[in-house]
């Protein structure tokens, strides 16, 4: 396994892209050193360019952004949920969380009902390192979350999907505590986007842009629309659609880009071949070639067949909205104060 | 192999099960969706039938739809996007069926009256049931099956 991780093949671009960056940084001069010294700024400017990108994919191109970034991003992004989730925050060392958590998120891996993810985050309130009053209001938080989604049916199931992206935002959020105020001008970005996006001036530029018209065959939007929005009125519809592409391009940025920026205890940013290191260490050498196996195959079954490709990251990927709720529970209850 | 490579050996077995689909019990349909029509207009059944374990649409699936509010069967083939669509329906409890390769699903649906229900299938055209009678009963006075007659018959939702 060392042969393959430590091979010239996989080290020597790390290091080119290193050499890159310092010759960028040079040229930069002096206007990039606050930004690598930073943390606050560099995140902030990073998660509202993230935005602005993130808005402009989903006026431009939403329905190939739609089938394309889960195939792109997806498998890296669930390794990121369970490095930041579940190795770095140690629950990976807790046995009981293992067999009594991890059973019923096991059971929405393979197919079982989502409302089983809700057992999950409850047996982990109860299971939390808190006190017992604040573990109770979790649990009783999270029936009623759960009785609510179930009541739904299959639009709670939607509802949850929609929320589980914004998600990663709130964790983002919590990651760190904040000395300034510089992260709260990406997240006013963002619900200034998120609002336009909901608004008829957003559809109607997108139209505009012939946004909607360019689309992969097997998913156009009248598939998007019965997918992300069933039963709503299609100009209504459509907007949903578009918040949703938008939400999913920054949940995969905030997992691969701005928690691992938040996690770090050095303030300054690592080295490609430093981070590479650092994942190797949380994830093992085994783990490493297994999460870069996924990626590659699901590439590769994109490449040969795209829909079903998707298909099957979303079968692969439907435990890790739980994963994100069990894990979100925990670090809330056991949050020092 | 340290718990750690174990673990991740054993996540890796599930994903890619997970993602092939094989660990997908039953057809897993979409839930049908409701629209309300103008109070006045007859109601419509319409859906897409997918392959489950590709995504795709499937064209030339045969959909036939009974009820006993309606005079005998209709039926249709799907479009080349996998669509199908009954329009002009009266309000009844509706058994929607399709049939393509070798699967054979039926979905019972209510259909309200002035609504555009979609009911959409997920359907594994290669899924092949075996169904061994094991009671002897009477089909109709003078015939009986015989409990060892082992009779092969396509998949339905009532099996899975």
């Amino acid at each position: 396994m060392h042969v393959v991780l430590d091979s010239p093949l996989v080290v020597r671009p790390l290091a080119a892209a290193d050499a890159m960056r310092r010759r960028w940084l040079h040229l930069l001069g002096p206007a990039a050193r606050p930004i690598v010294r930073r943390r606050e700024l560099r995140v902030a400017l990073v998660f509202s360019a993230l935005i602005l990108l993130a808005l402009a994919g989903a006026l431009l191109l939403p329905l190939w952004l739609l089938l394309l970034a889960p195939i792109a991003w997806g498998v890296p992004h669930l390794i990121a949920d369970l490095r930041y989730l579940v190795i770095r925050s140690g629950y990976h060392l807790r046995t009981r969380l293992w067999w009594f958590a991890g059973g019923p998120l096991l059971w929405v891996a393979v197919g079982g009902e989502l409302v089983w993810g809700f057992v999950a985050a409850m047996v982990a309130a109860i299971l939390a390192r808190a006190e017992l009053g604040r573990r109770l209001v979790a649990v009783v938080l999270l029936a009623a979350a759960a009785a609510a989604v179930f009541a739904l049916g299959g639009a709670g199931d939607l509802v949850f999907s929609y929320l589980h992206n914004f998600l990663a935002i709130a964790f983002w959020w919590l990651w760190r505590p904040r000395a300034g105020r510089l992260h709260l001008l990406p997240l006013a970005l963002l619900l200034a986007a998120a609002a336009f996006l909901l608004s008829p001036a957003a559809l109607a530029l997108s139209q505009a842009l012939g946004g909607l018209a360019w689309s992969p065959a097997s998913a156009g939007p009248d598939h998007q629309l019965w997918r992300l929005a069933p039963g709503l009125p299609p100009e209504l519809g459509l907007r949903l659609v578009l918040l949703f592409c938008f939400s999913q391009s920054l949940h995969y940025g905030v997992w691969l880009h701005l928690v691992p920026d938040e996690d770090r205890e050095r303030a300054t940013p690592p080295t490609f071949r430093a981070s590479y290191d650092f994942l190797r260490r949380d994830l093992g050498d085994v783990g490493l070639v297994v999460a870069a196996l996924l990626t590659l195959a699901i590439a590769a079954w994109a490449v040969v067949d795209l829909a079903a490709a998707n298909l099957g990251y979303f079968r692969m990927a439907r435990f890790h909205g739980h994963l994100e709720l069990v894990a979100g529970t925990l670090l809330l209850l056991e949050r020092r104060r | 192999m340290d718990r750690r490579s174990l673990v991740a050996v054993v996540l890796g077995v599930v994903s890619v099960a997970c993602a092939t689909g094989v660990l997908e019990r039953g057809p897993n349909h979409p839930p049908a969706v409701v629209e309300l029509l103008s109070p006045g207009d007859s109601s419509q059944l319409v859906g897409v039938v997918h392959d489950r374990n590709t995504g795709h649409a499937i064209p030339a699936a045969l959909v036939i739809i009974q009820c006993t509010c309606l005079a005998g069967a209709r039926e249709m083939m799907s479009n080349d996007g996998g669509a199908f669509g009954f329009r002009d329906l009266p309000p009844g409890k509706y058994t929607v069926q399709v049939l393509f390769g070798y699967a054979n699903v039926n979905r019972t649906v209510e259909l309200a009256p002035a609504t555009r229900m979609r009911t959409d299938f997920r359907i594994d055209p290669d899924q092949r049931f075996t169904i061994t009678v094991t009671h002897v009963f009477d089909l109709a006075p003078g015939i009986r099956v015989r409990p060892d007659l082992g009779v092969s018959a396509a998949p339905s939702d009532a099996f899975t």
